[in-house]
């Protein structure tokens, strides 16, 4: 059912973003033909997983486990805010402590050990190494 | 005397000190990371592309190349000492080779699947250098017809071995094809799908796609469900086969390699499928069947075989036709693109160093594997006791490292996570990421060659009937579907995933 609704948004989607692409005929494709074509395929599965999925049964949906995550997501986020601002040593480190905190055997004196290790090996390789244009600490 | 002439270039090429070394590199990591549970080798050549950039062509495909194979052998050691397989290939391995470690026979367990993964690697590399030739030379007489027929035939036969629903991987191949189409549409220049956002014009970034739907995902999956670990701890001694293993070991690696290397070339096939028709074949030709499953040398050893054979012929269409016939082919021919060269045939006309240097690289790639996987078997048992716990967290730091040190782009790390959100979400409701990959990567392709067509034909969609190449191929793609649809084959397929 889950399937059936992403489907069928994602169709929707194209159909709706792309309507004012040309769609042009068949000999002359404008950029909008085979995009709406997809679009309405994607509809049209949509609807039979959703009619199979009323039909038959399947296995329930696993439950979502937000801890895990939340947390993964969460820490490529602050990957993201951090990089320009704080340099590669910082980022690392909060990205590491923060995703390490999701798994379920979460130590925090390891977590900081392997955080500490990880930024100094990710400068270390990447930057004296690799030479990319990333600061160290503070902004670029 | 052709082939020799071309292979004599090969390693001409390969044997630079440079390649050998990248050679060796690929071949460790693939090796490791096939051991380690939890990372495959999708998600590791797409972290290293990145680092290929300041390579030569033919360096970064050697190394990636060896990432690939090499993680055949390793998977298979994971499967033998702890009984989860290291790469999903390896899955059948853990039947037999587990029960063979549990009776101390972790030995000649290891040692059939090396010596068994070294003779297919070798006979694989022998069919590439034979056949993808004679495919490359037919496929010149393919116009955008023929080209558009095919791909839908690759993408159809990938989805038959994706596992669940065949409605879901269809489905999967369309969100695939449409995503791959945002950004600027090649013909007419406009924007589709880009929302106003500069860093879309160029489309939706590979990379991110990739990472996201794999590499973190996997990461999410295993942290929810961690797999049980069981590790013989018994140390590993005596690697040597007796007389009696090697007698019942040898037919099954001969009909192993013959099996991996022709499903190996199919589109859509691969290392997966190659190792389960392995092995259902072992069980179904042994006098005693019921040794199956407690133990049997023969278990292992074609499996393991098979699945490295067809890790190298499933090369085959990637380098002759441009198709990648599954996901880790796809980033090959997003590293292949990257470095400039355009995947197809005329890749060995106009690049025969690469191609052949390519080949030969891995007959070094397999000899490297042997000594890596054999005596130093210590050093990868050692790794495993390594926990998840402190794994993921560089799993991910290296991923997002990649990815951004690529466009220095956070836009790039966003996109990342958008696609690991939505590869979460197909997760849960039963759909298999693998297939919008390859629909991402051929969505372009298939447009262009399609309009193309239309042109000719002037709107005529007969023409792909009308054309007998492109009739073929799409009867053999009508044929694939049949086969799934009908239900002899469905209970098959339940079994095999």
């Amino acid at each position: 059912m889950g399937a059936s609704v992403l489907l069928l948004v994602i169709g929707l989607a194209g159909l709706w973003f792309g309507r004012e692409y040309e769609v042009g005929i068949a000999s002359r494709m404008g950029p909008g033909y085979i995009p709406m074509v997809l679009s309405w395929g994607l509809i049209f599965f949509g609807v039979v997983v959703g009619l199979r999925a009323v039909k038959f049964r399947g296995p329930a949906i696993e439950p979502i486990v937000w801890r895990t995550n939340t947390l993964i997501l969460g820490a490529i986020i602050c990957f993201a805010l951090l990089i320009r601002s704080t340099g590669l040593a910082v980022t690392i480190f909060v990205v590491t402590a923060l995703s390490a905190f999701a798994s379920r055997e979460f130590k925090w004196k390891e977590t900081i050990a392997l955080a500490v290790f990880l930024a100094i090996l990710c400068v270390l390789v990447f930057i004296y190494a690799l030479h990319q244009s990333i600061p160290v600490i503070g902004s670029s | 005397m052709d082939i020799l002439h071309n292979l004599s270039v090969g390693f001409g090429a390969a044997a630079s000190l440079q390649n050998l070394l990248f050679c060796l590199v690929g071949c460790l990591l693939g090796t490791l990371i096939g051991v380690l549970p939890g990372i495959g080798p999708v998600a590791t050549i797409a972290m290293l592309l990145p680092v290929t950039y300041g390579l030569s062509p033919l360096a970064a495909l050697i190394m990636l190349a060896g990432i690939y194979y090499g993680a055949q052998y390793g998977g298979s050691t994971t499967s033998i000492l702890v009984n989860i397989p290291g790469e999903v290939s390896s899955i059948v391995t853990c039947l037999d080779g587990h029960q063979m470690a549990r009776q101390g026979r972790a030995g000649p367990a290891l040692a059939v699947s090396a010596l068994g993964s070294f003779f297919a690697g070798c006979v694989g590399t022998l069919v590439i250098t034979g056949f993808a030739p004679i495919l490359a030379a037919f496929s010149q007489k393919f116009t955008s017809v023929e080209y558009f027929s095919l791909m839908v035939l690759g993408l159809l036969s990938a989805v038959v071995l994706a596992r669940g629903s065949l409605i879901k991987a269809i489905a999967m191949i369309f969100v695939g094809l449409l995503f791959g189409l945002a950004g600027t549409d090649v013909e007419t220049g406009t924007a589709r799908y880009t929302f106003g956002v500069p860093e879309f014009f160029d489309g939706i970034g590979f990379l991110p796609l990739v990472m996201g739907l794999f590499g973190i995902n996997e990461v999410m999956a295993n942290l929810e469900q961690p797999p049980a670990r069981q590790l013989v701890s018994s140390k590993i001694k005596n690697l040597w086969l007796t007389r009696q293993d090697f007698r019942e070991a040898w037919p099954a690696v001969l009909r192993g390699t013959g099996l991996g290397s022709i499903l190996g070339i199919l589109p859509g096939a691969g290392a997966l499928l190659a190792s389960f028709a392995s092995y259902t074949l072992e069980k179904k030709i042994a006098r005693d069947p019921s040794r199956f499953g407690r133990g049997a040398i023969e278990g292992v050893a074609g499996p393991e075989s098979a699945n490295n054979a067809a890790a190298q012929t499933s090369f085959i269409p990637l380098l002759t036709l441009g198709l990648p016939s599954n996901v880790v082919m796809a980033v090959m021919m997003g590293a292949m693109i990257i470095q400039g060269i355009a995947p197809g045939s005329a890749v060995i006309d106009k690049r025969p160093d690469l191609f052949w240097g390519m080949i030969a690289s891995m007959w070094f790639g397999n000899l490297m594997l042997l000594v890596i996987n054999l005596p130093l078997i210590g050093i990868w048992v050692r790794l495993l006791r390594v926990p998840y716990r402190l794994l993921f967290p560089c799993i991910l730091v290296f991923c997002l490292i990649g990815i951004y040190t690529v466009n220095n782009s956070t836009t790039d790390i966003l996109m990342t996570m958008f696609f690991a959100a939505f590869g979460y979400l197909l997760m849960k409701f039963g759909c298999e990421p693998a297939p919008l990959v390859l629909g991402f990567i051929l969505g372009p392709l298939m447009e262009e060659n399609f309009r193309r067509s239309m042109v000719l034909s002037r709107g005529d969609p007969l023409i792909f009937i009308f054309r007998p190449i492109s009739l073929t191929l799409l009867a053999m793609a009508a044929v694939i579907v049949l086969l799934v649809v009908l239900p002899q084959f469905q209970k098959t397929r339940e079994q095999a995933f």
